[in-house]
């Protein structure tokens, strides 16, 4: 489904336009070798909270008597359970002794690049800060050339801007040709100066984007590419002696 | 020992190690953790539709099923096009020296980059480490492993460093006026791009 926004351009006038996400290549499918059966990935009962190894650790109170157990008998299988469609289950947690946490409490853990906990607070919802009803993304009239782009940020989402009606075509056709012009990408956030990021719904990614133009003739592509990741070096090892390559 | 991306180019050939880049690597991680009225942390599971089962995470195994319920291993299976015929296998490109292409930056553009790699210039012949330093852009077809649908390799250098960016085609295409009528059924990609990371 399209979503709908609405853009400003350099000179200050909005409209809304509508996104589009890329077309997903065809998929494939799935038969049986031999009889060309439709074959479909599902989901199964494999444990349950009763034959978990938590559970058995508590049912049996020493490693030895589970081993026993299990030497024994089948404990860990649940075999009125065991190979039922999961379904649509529900999400639910589950404390310590293995009941359903009615009263649970969400945190917020931010941990370092090294897996050190740096806080730890309540979490606390991010809201979308650009939508159909958000206000207008502000035309930042920051520009970066294409070169740059691809050499700083995985471009790792992309949207292609859309018109509405045959005004919208104008607007977004001028956009196009705005920056194919200046041959740069348009540095784009959410916020009155596009400095904060864009968040498409509540607690979803928040992306930087570069809005990309191109015209032929009465034709327009323009693509907001996405990116929540810089290209940087992860290894501890010394960086090579990388030229200009900028 | 670890497989490389290996590559040949104006007579060469030469090898890259690789790591992959991440988020969590590079900016650390923000996650959800759940806790119960004492401040121990609990565990996810399900509660399947009838709320007969609790089923703990890992509790639950994915299996090939056909219309009559009957479980196929992996190894019974075969992957078809939408006309039925069967896919061929693309082999894993790791190891095996590809043909590397001189690509513009509007190619790389066309690409929503999928997986990013740091390289390590492990065999890097002294002409293609020139060629990427003075900031050319190369392809080549990438599988990590067998598989059927394979993807495009774009490697580049910046100011950090040597990078491969694994893309995939967006195939986006030019509008005219007319074309605002069009339908569009695909998946909203990012519906369901929840993330609880740091920015």
């Amino acid at each position: 489904m399209p979503r709908l926004l609405s853009i400003t351009d350099e000179k200050k006038r909005d409209a809304q336009i509508e996104l589009r996400t890329a077309a997903k290549t065809e998929q494939l499918r799935w038969v049986d070798r031999q009889g060309g059966a439709p074959l479909k990935l599902e989901r199964l009962v494999k444990t349950t909270e009763k034959t978990s190894y938590d559970a058995l650790s508590r049912a049996f109170t020493t490693p030895d008597a589970l081993s026993q157990a299990l030497v024994d008998g089948d404990p860990e299988i649940d075999i009125e359970q065991v190979g039922r469609r999961l379904g649509q289950a529900s999400r639910v947690w589950v404390g310590a002794s293995g009941q359903i946490v009615y009263a649970a409490r969400v945190l917020s853990v931010v941990t370092d690049p090294n897996g050190v906990e740096k806080s730890r607070g309540d979490f606390v919802d991010v809201e979308a800060t650009i939508g159909e009803d958000l206000p207008p993304i502000a035309w930042s009239g920051r520009l970066m050339p294409a070169s740059q782009v691809i050499r700083r940020f995985a471009l790792v989402r992309k949207l292609q801007l859309r018109h509405v009606n045959g005004l919208t075509f104008d607007f977004l056709l001028d956009i196009a040709r705005s920056l194919q012009k200046e041959q740069k990408m348009l540095v784009v956030g959410a916020g009155p100066r596009g400095q904060q990021p864009l968040v498409f719904h509540t607690n979803g990614a928040p992306f930087r984007g570069f809005l990309e133009g191109r015209v032929d003739g009465d034709r327009y592509l323009l693509v907001l590419h996405l990116s929540n990741l810089e290209i940087k070096r992860v290894t501890a090892s010394a960086a090579p002696d990388a030229g200009g390559s900028s | 020992m670890a497989r490389a991306i290996v590559v040949r180019w104006d007579g060469g050939e030469s090898a890259f190690g690789f790591t992959k880049v991440e988020r969590e690597k590079l900016y650390g991680k923000k996650a959800r953790v759940v806790v119960d009225e004492t401040g121990s942390e609990c565990q996810a599971a399900w509660l399947t539709p009838d709320g007969a089962v609790l089923v703990p995470m890992g509790g639950t195994a994915h299996v090939w099923m056909d219309e009559r319920w009957d479980a196929r291993d992996s190894a019974d299976r075969v992957a078809v096009d939408a006309s039925n015929q069967p896919l061929g296998v693309v082999p894993s490109t790791l190891g095996v020296a590809q043909d590397l292409v001189e690509v513009d930056v509007q190619r790389v553009l066309d690409h929503v980059t999928v997986n990013l790699y740091e390289l390590s210039l492990d065999t890097v012949s002294p002409v293609l480490e020139a060629a990427l330093r003075a900031g050319r852009i190369f392809e080549l077809p990438f599988n990590y492993r067998d598989g059927h649908e394979p993807e495009s390799m774009f490697l580049l250098s910046n100011d950090d460093g040597f990078f491969a960016l694994v893309g995939r085609a967006t195939q986006f295409e030019m509008v005219a006026r007319d074309a605002a009528l069009d339908d569009a059924d695909g998946p909203d990609e990012l519906e369901g791009d929840l993330d609880f990371s740091m920015m």
